[in-house]
């Protein structure tokens, strides 16, 4: 088993940074013009889709604690090396720490290729969600 | 320079690269985002210190390399917990790379094996805080709220 985990930590509540990570009218400020669909209720299923690509990633919900916990089985649609890899499971962690919130992304799955991609990519979602809490302003698309 | 990090702690920053060197190597303003404590950079070949808000020093090394506002370098031993030493890295790298608009700093911990987990666990809580930190006051202008981080659990 390979694991990705991030941690960081961001001056916002745990039911802002709830809705920031579910909810398609933030996710689209801060991921790169990303929008999820679900009703985020354990066994549903939920997508992802991107401008210019449509579908990227689906999968089913596998456990809902809001505004804490949220686990997703997760699978790659649109790059073929990624898909054949099949499912990850991916897991927020939302835990209040004072006046911050401590957020922890664990994403893992036996493909080694699969990790090193979302390695590169969560850190530069992250970023972009914690400028957009703390000042109204996401990050500009990497190059 | 070419050993693979058993570590790496990466953040995206909406400053110019010099601002994020200054705000690592400026020692009056590291106790903002370091829990208190303050970086202390010689130049290249120079000394590197980590000390407490109670004077002590935490941990020391050397500077190897100083390419600013690129790389920073050093070996670093914490010298206050003797036992932890083998668990902790020999080497730490800060680096800095421009994206365009936005600046990714990457925080490698090189030279000795993995720790057990908690000291994993412990090490990336205490980096994710540093490095949460620079970003928020770089990007607000104000500290962020402090937490201390927990340690390793024992």
């Amino acid at each position: 088993m390979n694991r990705f985990v991030y941690v960081t930590y961001i001056r916002t509540t745990p039911a802002k940074l709830w809705a920031a990570l579910t909810q398609p009218e933030w996710t689209e400020r801060y991921w790169f013009g990303c929008r999820q669909e679900s009703d985020w209720k354990a066994g549903s299923s939920w997508k992802m889709f991107m401008p210019n690509i449509g579908l990227t990633d689906s999968g089913e919900v596998l456990e809902a604690d809001p505004p804490n916990r949220l686990v997703l089985s997760w699978r790659n649609e649109f790059m073929p090396e990624l898909k054949a890899a099949g499912y990850s499971k991916m897991t927020y962690d939302i835990a209040p720490e004072g006046e911050l919130v401590k957020l922890t992304v664990t994403h893992e799955i036996d493909s080694a290729l699969f990790v090193e991609k979302v390695s590169d990519g969560w850190p530069k979602i992250l970023s972009s969600l914690k400028s957009l809490l703390e000042t109204g302003e996401a990050l500009p698309r990497p190059a | 320079m070419t050993d693979k990090p058993k570590a790496v702690h990466i953040i995206h920053i909406a400053a110019p690269a010099q601002k994020i060197w200054d705000a690592l190597t400026d020692s009056a303003l590291s106790p903002s985002y370091f829990f208190g404590n303050r970086f202390e950079f010689g130049q290249s070949g120079g000394d590197f210190r980590v000390i407490q808000p109670d004077g002590q020093v935490n941990s020391q090394g050397k500077v190897l390399v100083r390419d600013e506002p690129r790389v920073l370098r050093v070996t670093w031993d914490v010298v206050i917990y003797p036992d932890m030493r083998a668990e902790t890295p020999g080497e730490v790298e800060f680096r800095l790379e421009d994206l365009g608009g936005v600046v990714r700093l990457t925080v490698s911990e090189f030279n000795r094996p993995p720790g057990a987990e908690k000291y994993q666990n412990a090490a990336r809580e205490g980096w994710s805080l540093i490095l949460s930190g620079i970003k928020s006051i770089l990007e607000t202008g104000a500290p962020m709220p402090q937490v201390q981080p927990k340690g390793p659990e024992q």
